[in-house]
Formats: structure tokens, C-alpha cells, sequence
């Protein structure tokens, strides 16, 4: 029965592994930093974290179903700077966020198209979409930011209530993605399809359908991603959201989504997101230098994958 | 009885191969009928044909009288055609019910209602199995059980069975063949395939033998013997021409003394200096996983391996090449050659160190040895620059061997030498290992082709389940023995 046993270490540890972590950070931090744990603090943490969150809510899907998008980070500054030329000339800042999720989710539907139909590795294609995309924007926007968004700020900056809306935003791509993971025939495609492909397609699934629509999602949460950062800063960046994908792969990949697909759900990418977050800011807090905290990053990477590995390795002997 | 599925003279053919040559064949409501044939002999093409992942190159198919049009995997399914694949798990880490219902759900998942269903499903069939479970957790038998309460759920009213009992255990043989005669009474018609001879007899209502890619003849099971479907599985004339051979066996080089593992067991097997060693059996009964344990690829869990008279410790595989034991993989593309790399580089990957000048690489000297072996072998090749993986199949299982001919080996084992090859590169490779042998190299041929070991061998050692059944010397071999040999090891004790 030792076979047994190891199944459930591995299911434990892709259920509860980051819990498990991030309430201890949130203790351990809250001992040892009085400020750590005040209302105003926790709310900057996760506001701070808002564009990493929804873009994150692509990558798990992505990743579910084995492939990889390293386009994140590009089509957010693409589509966000749209979305902020289309708040500038109309002053409609709902048509102005639906530009910005066209764009994005237009952008996908293209890495999505190709990487099926032409039969090339998802990395690959989506290297190309970050270059000519980030090239792309910054040669219409001259690398200028796009200043005077008015009205536009509040995607990023406003309130409802006491909460700040990008953490609502959030909140409602989290049900959204979740619905989809858990509710829909299509989420359970994206399981399928990651799990075992062959199976996958002689159960009568269209394998290559599954993954365009996961990249159009993963296109999607970019741009919507993209609009919160540019509310946030006030301007159009055509430089903005570099690195958003791997932060993004991170946080999903440390929740405990695996590498391989097939494994993985919304509650482990909240937690690795927060994960992430709360420790970049108690180093903060504790006066770590920057530098410091992208070696603690990276360490904590390629745990999170070695134990992945590791504990997965175990439960399939 | 009424038929269900019709399959009219249906050819397909593959680059340089005819799988399936004017096919014809049926099954009828409530009837199992079993496909039997050697390996390669078009049993997996003609499963291919009927769900729906092959297309004919001619013939037609018809389905409760209808003619097919639309012949997509899908449009199969739809039709109610289901596949057990052989090799195909499931979704391990998805639960039993959604794997049961996996491509019929509804846009929005109902979970109640599918653990409900699933649930009721699996009680109809007698089991008890709790459908939130991960697929993980159960064993091979209970997954192919869950294959087939998924195929009923479609409404399949065909059941493609591809050797199901392949790696389950005999009391859950008992559990499916139970399942099976279920079936029938439901009016499904089975299309079973199977190497053991056992099952043809207890399930089978009709059995069509298949040989190179033609129906040797469709009986009903009651008129057939087992030893008359032995000799139409094997039944051909032998028509290759085979080089004649001088060699003579001296004494024994290699003993294999009672070597167990997972994959085989209780192995004795004496290999003698200049002698053609020919391993026969069915793909799977676990030829090359002996030989890779005795390579040093594999563990071996008990038992003993004796060279030259003493006991041979060495566990690496670059141990076990210097003592002069080498093998030749079946999987010449995967594990032979580096395709992209050139003709001299690939010959002189093992034998590096030895062209190696302080850290710097002789390649005066690399070219010209492989050189020497391009012409020794007759290797076709533009110069020995050329990319390995531009040559035809024949060519590159040269460079293959030449590889390991610099090493001077004692024991060539070779697995599947010619496959994929065609016939006049097949007579030069056989010319190869015939020289060599009576150079007093030890050959160790696995072959699935049965023509090739009764042409080629000096004895045969043929294995079925894991197990030596039996060895036939050069006087003995004939194809209904081997074939005989081959099945032995799936009879019930």
C-alpha cells in the first residue's frame, strides 16, 4: 500500500502545499514586522498584485493544458496602450476596456491559431508574439507614454466603497476562471487535454479547439490586465508589464499547477499570487534590497518546480 | 444473424508497406469476433479502419446497412463505435466519472448528476467502484472495466477489444469475459483481438485469420482447431533468399543462468562463439527486455550471467561494451543514431576516446577508421560527411552496427535488425551478420519475422509471457513450431 501513500502525499501537497506556505509567511511576517499585517498594508499588497493576479488566471489555463504563454507581458502593454488612445479620443472608458480585452483576447486567438495549425511549440510562438508585439506598440506610441486618461484611472485607482476596484476586477476574474476550471464542459476539456492528449482526442475532444480558445483566454486576461496597469500608472506605458508573464507562470506554477498539465486549480494560482506578493513585501518591509528579492524569486521557482517534479515522479511509479 | 458493421474489400497501404490488401469483413449483433494474425499482419490497421483514425485507400465500409460517408474518428464515435485501445490510458489524474463521460458533457458540468450517473453505471455492471476516485488509483483491469462503462454510456453498439487481456491478472480476465457475454446478450457485436489461443475458443463466435495484410479464411470458432489457426497464421511460402552461411559454433561465450525480473522470468539461455542465436516470439513477450538486461540498460531483480566462463559483475552499460558485449537497438532512429548528425560522428560516437589528442579530437584519424567501415560494410553514402539521417533505413542500421564493429565485438546482439528495410538492403545486412559470425562473433538476433530466423539461425530460443518456451535447432525450426512456441506461454496453468 506504500503506492497508495505516495498518491496522497503528491495530492496533499498540490491541494494544501501553498496554503500551507503562505499562511506560514503571513505568520512568520506578521510576527516579526508589527506593520505587516495592517489593513491598509494587506490591501497595497494585493492591489500591488492585481495585474499579476489576472493575468495569471490565462497562464493556469495555458499551462492545464501543457503549453506555455510568454506573450503576457507584451499584449498587456499592446492592449493596454490602445485601450488608453481609445479613452484619449472618446472619453468612454468602458469602450476604452473593451479595446483593450478585443485586443488582447485578438492577439491570443492568433498565438493560439498558429501554434495549432502550423504544429509549433507554444514557447516558441508566444516568444515571437512578446518581441513584435512589444515592438509593435512601441513604434506607434514613439515609446511615449500616453498621458491624460481622466476618467480611465479608475480602473486601476478607484474605489468602491473600501475596495479598491482592480482587487473587485480581480475577485470577478477569479469566479469567472473558476467557473470555467470547475462548471464548464470546456474547463474540464483543458484538464482532459493536459492530462493526455491521445486520450483526449479518441474521446472525441477537439484537442486543437481547447488550446486556441485557452490562448484567446490567456490573450484576454492580458489585456484586461494590461488596462488595470495602465489605470494604475495614469498613462499609456508602452514599456509596461516587462517580466508580467513570468511572474504571472510563477505564481500559477508555485500554486501548484503542473509544469506537464493536467493538474492545478484557481484556489493554488490565488495563493501562489498572494505567496509571492506578501513575501516581495515583507523583504520591503524588512529593508531586503531589491536585488535580494529577485534571488529570493528565482530560488523559490525552482522549488516550487523540483518539488513539483519530485513529489508528481513519486506518485506515477 | 443480422450484421452491424461490413468492411468491403478495403485496401490502405503505407510508404513501401501494404497494410491491408482487399479486406473484407463483419461482425453481426451479439456476436464476438476475434482477429487473429501474427505481428504486423494488419490486425491494428483494420481496428484503424473501423473507428475512424485511418482512411481506406478502397474499399467500403458499412454501418446497420448503411454506407459510411463521413469517416472521421468522431463521426465513428457518434455512429456508436468504441475502442478499448491497447496502449491508450485514460486520464489518470481526472475521476473515474469524468472519464466515463469525458466528450459528452454538457456545457455547464452538472457534478451531481454525473456522480449519480456514473455511480448507477458502474453498480449496473456488478462493481463498486466511488466515481469521485482518481483514475490513478485503480489497476489496469479496473481501468479497462471503466473503458467499457464508458463505451456502453455512448450507446456503442460495436466494442473494438485490442488484446484486453493483455496486462491484467487471471481472475480479472474471468471479471471481463463476464462483462463480455453481458455484451453480447445486449446485441453489441465485439471485435476482439488476441494472441491467446485460449480465449479464441472460450469467447469467440467467429475468427477471422489475418496474414501480411489478407484474410487467410473467416470460420466459426466451433470448426477451428488451435492448431489450424497456427498454421494460417503462419502459412506462407518462404520466397527470400538467404546468404549461405560458413560458420561454424565453437564454445559457449554467454550463459544466462535462471535471470527474473518484472518482465521475464526463470531465463536460461546459452549463447555460443560464432553461432546465430535467433530470439522468436511475439512483440512483447519480452525478448529485448532480456537482452537489455543483459546490455546493462535494465535491472534484473535475481539470477546470473556468466562470460567466457566467469561470472560477469559489470552493471554498466560502457562496462559491459568493453568486456565486448554489445547491442544493436530495435530503435534504430530513437536510440541508434543521432540523424542530424553526419555519417563519420555517428560511427565514432562510442569509440571517442580513442581518436582523442590530450582534450582534442583526432579527426584525421576518426575519418579514415570510418572510413574503413563505410567500405567494409558497403555503406551507400555521398562521403562520410553526409547527415546520417539523409540515408535510406538500410544504410543507417549499417552505420549503426559499424558503430560498434570498431569495438570489436564478442556478443552482437541485435534487436529487430531489418525492420523497415527493403529487400536487397535486408540480403546485405544479412551478409553482414553472417560474415561476422564466422569470424567467431557471437550474433544474438531478435527477429519478429519469422522467415528471417527459419533462413538465418543456427537454433532458436522462442519466448511467450515472459518465459523460454522452448528451442528448436536448425534441423527443427518450422513456422507453425515457432508460432506454437509463441502462444505457449498464454495458456491458463
Amino acid at each position: 500500500m506504500n503506492k497508495k501513500e505516495k498518491i496522497n502525499v503528491a495530492e496533499i501537497y498540490s491541494r494544501f502545499g501553498i496554503f500551507i506556505i503562505l499562511m506560514v509567511t503571513l505568520i512568520i511576517s506578521a510576527v516579526i514586522s508589527p506593520a505587516f499585517l495592517s489593513a491598509t498594508n494587506v490591501i497595497n499588497v494585493i492591489r500591488q498584485n492585481v495585474t499579476i493576479g489576472i493575468v495569471a488566471c490565462g497562464a493556469q489555463l495555458v499551462l492545464l493544458c501543457g503549453d506555455v504563454d510568454l506573450s503576457s507581458g507584451s499584449i498587456a502593454a499592446f492592449a493596454g496602450c490602445f485601450a488608453a488612445m481609445v479613452q484619449v479620443a472618446s472619453n468612454n472608458l468602458f469602450l476604452a476596456l473593451l479595446t483593450g480585452i478585443v485586443i488582447g483576447a485578438c492577439l491570443g486567438f492568433v498565438n493560439g491559431l498558429i501554434i495549432t495549425r502550423c504544429e509549433i511549440p507554444s514557447f516558441i510562438m508566444t516568444l515571437a508574439t512578446q518581441q513584435a508585439a512589444r515592438g509593435a506598440i512601441l513604434a506607434i506610441t514613439k515609446a511615449k507614454p500616453i498621458p491624460g486618461l481622466d476618467g480611465f484611472t479608475w480602473f486601476g485607482q478607484g474605489y468602491v466603497g473600501p475596495i479598491p476596484v482592480p482587487i473587485i476586477i480581480w475577485v470577478i476574474v477569479l469566479i469567472i476562471t473558476g467557473f470555467i476550471l470547475n462548471k464548464m464542459r470546456f474547463g474540464r476539456y483543458v484538464y482532459a487535454v493536459g492530462g493526455n492528449r491521445a486520450a483526449a482526442s479518441a474521446s472525441g475532444i477537439k484537442v486543437k479547439n481547447i488550446i486556441t480558445k485557452c490562448f484567446t483566454f490567456s490573450g484576454l486576461m492580458a489585456g484586461l490586465g494590461g488596462v488595470v496597469l495602465m489605470a494604475r500608472v495614469n498613462s499609456g506605458q508602452p514599456n509596461g508589464g516587462e517580466q508580467l508573464e513570468f511572474d504571472a507562470i510563477t505564481a500559477v506554477i508555485i500554486g501548484g499547477t503542473s509544469m506537464s498539465g493536467g493538474v492545478g486549480n484557481i484556489y493554488g494560482t490565488i495563493a501562489g499570487a498572494l505567496f509571492v506578493g506578501f513575501l516581495i513585501n515583507i523583504m520591503t518591509l524588512l529593508n531586503v534590497g531589491a536585488y535580494y528579492q529577485q534571488i529570493v524569486k528565482g530560488v523559490i521557482i525552482a522549488l516550487a518546480v523540483i518539488i513539483d517534479v519530485k513529489v508528481r515522479k513519486g506518485s506515477k511509479k | 444473424m443480422e450484421k452491424i458493421l461490413e468492411l468491403k474489400n478495403v485496401s490502405k497501404s503505407f510508404p513501401g508497406v501494404k497494410a491491408l490488401d482487399n479486406v473484407s469483413f463483419s461482425v453481426a449483433k451479439g456476436q464476438v469476433h476475434v482477429l487473429v494474425g501474427e505481428n504486423g499482419a494488419g490486425k491494428s490497421t483494420l481496428i484503424k479502419i473501423i473507428n475512424g483514425m485511418y482512411t481506406a485507400d478502397s474499399g467500403e465500409l458499412y454501418f446497420e446497412n448503411r454506407k459510411v460517408q463521413v469517416h472521421t474518428p468522431k463521426a465513428m464515435m457518434d455512429m456508436g463505435i468504441a475502442t478499448i485501445h491497447q496502449e491508450l490510458s485514460p486520464i489518470l489524474d481526472l475521476s473515474i466519472a469524468e472519464n466515463i463521460f469525458l466528450g459528452t458533457e454538457s456545457m455547464l458540468v452538472n457534478w451531481k448528476e454525473m456522480y449519480e450517473k456514473a455511480e448507477k453505471m458502474i453498480r449496473s455492471f456488478g462493481f463498486s467502484y466511488d466515481p469521485r476516485e482518481k483514475m490513478r488509483s485503480l489497476t489496469v483491469s479496473d481501468m479497462q472495466i471503466i473503458e467499457i462503462v464508458k463505451a456502453i454510456s455512448r450507446n456503442a453498439k460495436v466494442i473494438i477489444m485490442d488484446e484486453p487481456t493483455s496486462s491484467i491478472t487471471e481472475s480479472e480476465v474471468a471479471v471481463l469475459f463476464r462483462q463480455i457475454e453481458r455484451l453480447k446478450k445486449a446485441d453489441i457485436g465485439i471485435v476482439y483481438i488476441t494472441h491467446k489461443m485460449d480465449e479464441i475458443f472460450k469467447i469467440g463466435d467467429q475468427a477471422t485469420i489475418l496474414r501480411d495484410g489478407q484474410v487467410v479464411s473467416t470460420h466459426d470458432v466451433k470448426d477451428l482447431s488451435k492448431n489450424q489457426i497456427i498454421a494460417k497464421m503462419v502459412g506462407r511460402e518462404i520466397t527470400e533468399v538467404y546468404p549461405p552461411r560458413k560458420n561454424i559454433p565453437g564454445e559457449t561465450i554467454l550463459e544466462l543462468k535462471d535471470m527474473t525480473s518484472k518482465k521475464f522470468q526463470h531465463i536460461n539461455l546459452k549463447v555460443r562463439r560464432g553461432e546465430i542465436l535467433g530470439m522468436a516470439g511475439l512483440v512483447g513477450a519480452g525478448r529485448t527486455e532480456v537482452m537489455r538486461a543483459v546490455f546493462g540498460l535494465d535491472a534484473y531483480k535475481s539470477g546470473e550471467i556468466y562470460y567466457k566462463g566467469e561470472k560477469l559483475n559489470e552493471k554498466g552499460v560502457d562496462e559491459i561494451i568493453e568486456k565486448g558485449i554489445m547491442m544493436v537497438s530495435e530503435d534504430r532512429k530513437g536510440e541508434g543514431l543521432v540523424l542530424i548528425r553526419s555519417v563519420n560522428d555517428n560511427i565514432s560516437l562510442p569509440n571517442l576516446k580513442s581518436y582523442l589528442k590530450g582534450i582534442l579530437i583526432n579527426d584525421k584519424l576518426l575519418a579514415l577508421n570510418a572510413q574503413k567501415m563505410i567500405e567494409r560494410l558497403a555503406i551507400k553514402t555521398p562521403s562520410g560527411k553526409t547527415l546520417a539521417g539523409s540515408l535510406s533505413g538500410g544504410n543507417q542500421q549499417k552505420i549503426v552496427i559499424a558503430k560498434w564493429l570498431l569495438h570489436n565485438p564478442e556478443v552482437l546482439i541485435l534487436d529487430e535488425p531489418t525492420r523497415g528495410i527493403d529487400v536487397g538492403a535486408k540480403y546485405e545486412i544479412y551478409k553482414i551478420i553472417c560474415d561476422l559470425a564466422e569470424q567467431g562473433v557471437a550474433i544474438v538476433m531478435i527477429s519478429s519475422e519469422m522467415p528471417e530466423i527459419i533462413g538465418m539461425c543456427d537454433r532458436v530460443a522462442v519466448m511467450s509471457n515472459g518465459k523460454i518456451t522452448g528451442e528448436l535447432t536448425q534441423e527443427e525450426i518450422t513456422q507453425e513450431k515457432i508460432m506454437t512456441l509463441a502462444v505457449k506461454g498464454f495458456e491458463y496453468e
